[in-house]
């Protein structure tokens, strides 16, 4: 390993975590003004109805209480990132389509009162029957869920490549099968919470948990029949994230209540609130058919992919795509014919989930990728690496235009050396080794989503030389405050702790977009640099002039501007600041960052599972997890190694554990005692393996990583669990059940 | 309102009015504004809002605020007042296992209230002393080596902490 | 708003004559893990809580060599740290650990794990595998009963209004053999999607059994003791075979339902492996399990 020369980045460190290890940073549930109301949703009672009156004169009778209702809206009532087709509160007249929809507001000053006229709402409905699911709106066998949409399909996407009928007629083994994933719940600690209030200028601030303050700030305006410009979001850190706070849910909520009540009002979901209303991860079914030469080389892949995108249009159109566009992953697979549409139904609203349709076709793909090696009799290992895209080689999806070189094969010798032996099992026990790989994506510009599409950071050195940087990026726990000062501090070679970051709020903060799709570090890290590079030019040419040496001599190192070289002649940063503020050159820069040819970078990923499986019951323990990925350059190798193992055990409960399920559209898990996310007590062993090829493109050759574990993990453990028992579970998550199923050990009564 | 619950909380004598349906977290959280406290799930299913209470770590969610009378709460903000925290922060910090931070408080507190009653304890007894106590973010891995290495009085770690390959 | 009333009582004798004055509307409120959620619903809101936590003559853990008292106060997070209860009924240790959380543990009281009769409630089951007798006390006198005579359905049990149980008595046969075992969906925080509790009175090197108790949890509307599958280990030597046909008998008996954790056909399943696991332990046999 070469020694970096860098004096910030490649730290562990952790600049958010003091104020949250003591407990003082403020959530938005934390947050409380003089004078501020509670308010609660009225949402309701059935998944799907037309609702006929709605009576809130006896909320209104209790002394204080502020309700409202779509009455009380000047806006469009409507908002959605992809299609304004989610109403901020059902209208009379209007259907409620799933069991998050609100049809009233209420607040007051004591949270109980403001329960009590909660109760005091009622709300008349003629029920229709709901479109419980992917089957049901093929099947059109109720009313299509929006009037104007008569079959049903929110989105339709496709994506071919080569002949497919010509790949299968050169392979000669074809596995075609039928995949169900899960609906995954981001069941992050911090149940959503808002804050809105009018300043003194009448202008409505909204600090809440979310993702992309422009985006909130924009369709809550026009939503609610503002001019953005008459409001600021500011995002409190957020208590986890994972793409659950991507959309809008409480916050326009809490901003209709305090622009009617002219009070603050705050609102914080209760656990089972957040459970109802917030979007998933879609459910989806797969059916997917690969062929293979009897060497094993991979002929054609065919995959229809459907969804449940619930009640709304939400991020589905977008989600569908990109599962699309990581099916084929990290393999060279010349025909491809590829089909996906998400349905609406009257389940939950789906949205953006860690990974945002890469885990469920990796998923798939991987599960079918093994089934294929045991009919071969080929090693699935070697079978992955036989079919790996080489150097030099492009999987032509108009996506991945790679801008990196593969390195799948590394990164699967990396995890398989990592790994070593696999354990001994447990006595009584069955044991089995899984790998899965994917080549999932970052994105860094282009994904057709709002505001992706580039982003703005503002480097800013003060008078006295201390930096501040600005960026509308959100810290959900990633590190990216921790990220950005290093970034800054290593380019005015000033240490990591005396950069202040601000994040986050639409007045200080240029547009950063949103934070998601595992960007921030390479979006917003280049964004700095450029602010920086161009900031840094100018106040060379300044200190030049000052030290009569020639700019391009001159570099930022141990809080001064040196003379490279000379180091003694120099002018300390503050020396330098107080001269160009004085001289009129402009202390700001802001900088627009736009990827050039790539939109979607790329990483590699290999995962390997061991598992043991109880052969009588089908329980089954995770022993190990080791993951490695080719991330370019660790910024934080501590924040990088939280990334990857944490993405890991949620995956691994998506695959063995966690199942919002719902009966007739209704949840039958809406508690954290029942939808079951992994405890401590059942964590295995889990290793990150970091593989740094640096990026060319990235900042300090880094890639994104947030979101990567969550992708190969799940079908590393069931195919670990293949390997052990021999059945290959294809609905999960992979309960003991479903495996004792497989085993034959229980039939239905 | 049916009473006053006198309790001492982080070394100070308090008090507050409350109903018979309001808990410690809610006198915590709402009447002395000790919200480094979590609410997570008002059901004793997340730990978010586990306090010390008596030595031993609870739920504040669970506990009747009547029932607190004449108990003693350490809250994350008592805690992190005393010379013994500084440890723990920094065993937290170095092992890189603050991500999000909404169950942190909750975890050292369950980390605090295990090594006390188990100085040394085993890996499986720290998976277990912390399985009240959901994390969503790290997959516990780091949380479990930040309170392996408090548990070896470790000054310093490794300096490869981050793992490295 | 109205919310119940509360009232905090020092001695039994207060407590008692408080429950009586009010009759059904008085709900004992002990370590609150299961009644604070309903309280906060407005489940109770008619009620008035009696809080008996602070009754130190409900905490006793009593020890003998043929006997143990556990006052219905001692919470699981005890009773999973007591060397000398485990001693005598590791059973109600393992089944005290197995509980919830520690969070959970250090207020959940063995008390209220009995009167709320879950039907998946760990120490109950593990008390009544051991033949465990209620113990209760009321303005009339005190009663006892055996425990499986207590429980009268899911959440339901033979209490009267005014009666606050007071603990619980076990007489164990010297050197019976107890197992707790419980299967969850994960290894905490978990409610049983099927528990098994055994008890045996072994002879014979683990050949012969003078006596044996089957409770089984989260299969039946409440706590429940297969006698067939007790009585066929009694018949003969205990082999593989006999093991094997307790456990048909025991998952035979047994009337799970479906629900979000599991089918019932899968826990009847689960029944037949775990019993079956459950005897071999206490038998000391190491046959094939399933």
């Amino acid at each position: 390993m070469t020694v970096d020369a860098y004096r910030s980045i490649g730290r562990s460190i952790s600049l958010e975590g003091p104020d949250k290890a003591r407990g003082r940073t403020k959530y938005a549930g934390d947050l409380s003004m003089p004078g501020m109301l509670h308010g609660l949703p009225v949402l309701t009672p059935v998944p799907r109805a037309l609702i006929t009156a709605v009576d809130v004169s006896g909320a209104r009778e209790l002394p204080g209480v502020v309700v409202v209702t779509a009455a009380d809206i000047a806006g469009s009532n409507r908002f959605g990132p992809t299609k304004p087709d989610q109403p901020v509160l059902v209208a009379e007249g209007e259907e409620v389509r799933y069991v998050g929809d609100a049809v009233a507001l209420v607040a007051a000053e004591d949270l109980w009162v403001a329960e009590e006229a909660r109760r005091r709402v009622r709300i008349s409905y003629e029920e229709r029957a709901p479109v419980d699911g992917i089957r049901a709106a093929l099947a059109g066998v109720a009313a299509p869920v929006h009037a104007d949409v008569p079959d049903n399909v929110c989105a339709r996407s496709q994506l071919a490549m080569g002949d497919v009928d010509e790949g299968f007629r050169l392979a000669d083994v074809v596995i075609e099968e039928t995949v169900l994933t899960p609906r995954q719940e981001h069941a992050y600690l911090e149940p959503e919470a808002a804050l809105a209030y009018l300043d003194e200028r009448d202008r409505l601030v909204i600090l809440s948990c979310l993702q992309d303050p422009y985006y909130f700030g924009y369709d809550i305006a026009q939503s609610l029949g503002l001019p953005a410009n008459r409001v600021r979001v500011i995002a409190t850190p957020l208590g986890g994230g994972f793409g659950g706070k991507d959309d809008i849910t409480l916050q326009a909520h809490a901003a209709l209540l305090a622009l009617h009540a002219r009070r603050p009002v705050r609102m914080v979901y209760s656990r089972e609130e957040s459970i109802l209303i917030h979007p998933k991860r879609h459910p989806a079914e797969i059916r997917i058919k690969l062929g293979a030469t009897r060497a094993g080389l991979l002929t054609a892949l065919q995959a229809e992919v459907f969804t449940d995108a619930g009640a709304y249009s939400g991020r589905s159109p977008v989600v569908v795509l990109v599962a699309l566009h990581s099916m084929s992953g990290p393999y060279a697979i010349p025909h491809l014919r590829l089909e996906g549409t998400a349905l609406f139904s009257n389940n939950l609203i789906t949205g953006a989930c860690r990974g945002y349709g890469q885990p469920q076709s990796t998923v798939a793909r991987e599960i079918v990728l093994d089934l294929l090696a045991e009919r071969l009799g080929v090693d699935p290992i070697t079978l992955r690496k036989m079919n790996s895209l080489r150097e030099g080689q492009r999987p032509g999806t108009p996506f991945a235009n790679l801008d990196s070189e593969p390195s799948l094969v590394e990164v699967i010798d990396a995890a398989v050396t990592r790994a070593g032996p696999p354990p001994e099992p447990r006595p009584g026990r069955k044991a089995g080794r899984g790998i899965a790989c994917a080549m999932p994506l970052f994105d860094i510009g282009a994904l057709p989503s709002l505001g992706l599409a580039g982003v703005s950071v503002a480097v800013e050195m003060m008078v006295d030389g201390s930096i501040v940087v600005c960026d509308s990026a959100v810290d959900m726990g990633q590190g990216v405050r921790s990220a950005l000062a290093m970034m800054a501090a290593e380019e005015f070679g000033v240490a990591a702790e005396d950069v202040t970051v601000l994040l986050g709020d639409t007045d200080l903060c240029p547009k950063s977009g949103p934070t998601t799709g595992s960007r921030q570090t390479y979006v917003s890290g280049n964004a700095l640099l450029q602010a920086a590079r161009l900031l840094k030019e100018r106040l060379m040419v300044a200190a030049a002039e000052k030290l009569e040496v020639d700019p391009g001599t001159l570099e930022f190192r141990e809080d001064a501007i040196r003379v490279v070289g000379d180091p003694g002649r120099m002018m300390t940063l503050s020396d330098l600041a107080r001269c160009c503020y004085y001289r009129g050159v402009n202390l700001r820069q802001e900088s627009w960052f736009k990827a050039g040819q790539a939109i979607i970078g790329h990483t590699f990923v290999a995962t390997v599972a061991d598992v043991d499986v109880d052969p009588a019951t089908g329980e089954t323990e995770v022993r190990r997890l080791v993951t490695a990925h080719d991330i370019g350059k660790a910024i934080n190798p501590a924040a990088v190694r939280g990334q990857l193992i944490g993405g890991s055990v949620q995956s691994m409960g998506w695959a063995l554990t966690e199942d919002l399920a719902q009966d007739a559209c209704r949840v039958t898990t809406p508690s954290l005692s029942e939808y079951l996310v992994p405890t401590a007590a059942d964590v295995p062993e889990v290793e990150a393996v970091l593989v740094e090829n640096a990026y060319p493109t990235g900042p300090y050759g880094a890639k994104g990583v947030g979101e990567h574990a969550t992708v190969t993990t799940a079908p590393a453990i069931l195919n670990a669990m293949h390997q052990a028992t021999g059945v290959m579970v294809r609905e999960f998550p992979a309960t003991p059940e479903r495996v004792a199923r497989g085993l034959g050990l229980v039939v239905i009564e | 309102m049916v009473g006053t619950v006198r309790l001492v909380v982080n070394g100070l004598p308090r008090e507050a009015q409350v109903g018979a349906a309001d808990t410690l977290l809610d006198v915590l959280r709402d009447v002395l504004g000790l919200t480094g406290t979590k609410r997570g799930c008002g059901k004793g299913d997340c730990g978010a809002c586990t306090v010390i209470l008596n030595g031993d770590a609870v739920c504040a969610c669970l506990v009747p605020a009547l029932q607190a009378g004449a108990t003693t709460v350490l809250t994350i903000e008592g805690f992190a007042e005393t010379p013994e925290f500084a440890r723990y922060e920094r065993a937290f910090l170095e092992a890189g296992a603050v991500q999000c931070g909404y169950c942190t408080p909750g975890m050292i507190l369950s980390a605090k209230a295990l090594l006390d009653r188990v100085a040394i304890p085993t890996r499986s007894q720290i998976r277990e002393g912390i399985s009240g106590n959901l994390c969503r973010c790290t997959g516990y891995v780091q949380i479990v080596e930040a309170i392996e290495f408090l548990a070896a009085g470790a000054a310093s770690m490794p300096a490869d902490a981050g793992g490295s390959g | 708003m109205s919310g119940p009333s509360y009232e905090r009582v020092s001695d039994l004798a207060q407590a008692l004559a408080l429950l009586s004055e009010l009759g059904p509307a008085g709900v004992p409120l002990a370590g609150a893990t299961d009644l604070m959620p309903d309280i906060r619903q407005g489940r109770y809101s008619d009620a008035t809580l009696v809080d008996v936590s602070r009754l130190d003559e409900l905490k006793a853990v009593r020890v003998t060599d043929d006997q143990v008292y556990v006052g219905s106060l001692v919470t699981a997070a005890e009773l999973g740290r007591s060397a000398e209860v485990e001693r005598i009924l590791p059973i109600l240790v393992a089944a005290a650990r197995s509980l919830g959380s520690p969070q959970i543990r250090a207020r959940a009281t063995v008390g209220g794990n009995v009167v709320n009769a879950s039907p998946a409630a760990d120490m109950a089951l593990a008390l009544m595998a051991m033949g465990a007798v209620v113990e209760t006390a009321a303005l009339g006198g005190p009663r006892s009963l055996p425990l499986e005579e207590f429980v009268a359905g899911p959440g339901l049990t033979r209490l009267v209004p005014g009666e606050l149980v007071t603990g619980f008595r076990v007489s164990p046969v010297a050197g019976t053999r107890q197992v707790y075992l419980k299967v969850g969906l994960r290894r905490a925080l978990a409610c049983a999607v099927v528990s098994v509790a055994v008890a045996a009175d072994v002879r014979d090197g683990g050949r012969r059994c003078a006596e044996a108790r089957i409770v089984l949890g989260s299969v039946a509307p409440t706590w429940l003791r297969v006698r067939e599958a007790e009585v066929v280990l009694t018949e003969g030597d205990v082999d593989a075979a006999l093991i094997a046909r307790a456990a048909r008998l025991a998952a035979a008996a047994c009337s799970p339902i479906d629900d979000v954790r599991a089918t019932a056909s899968y826990r009847r399943h689960l029944v037949r492996v775990y019993v079956a696991r459950a005897l071999e332990t206490v038998f000391a046999y190491s046959g094939e399990g399933g």
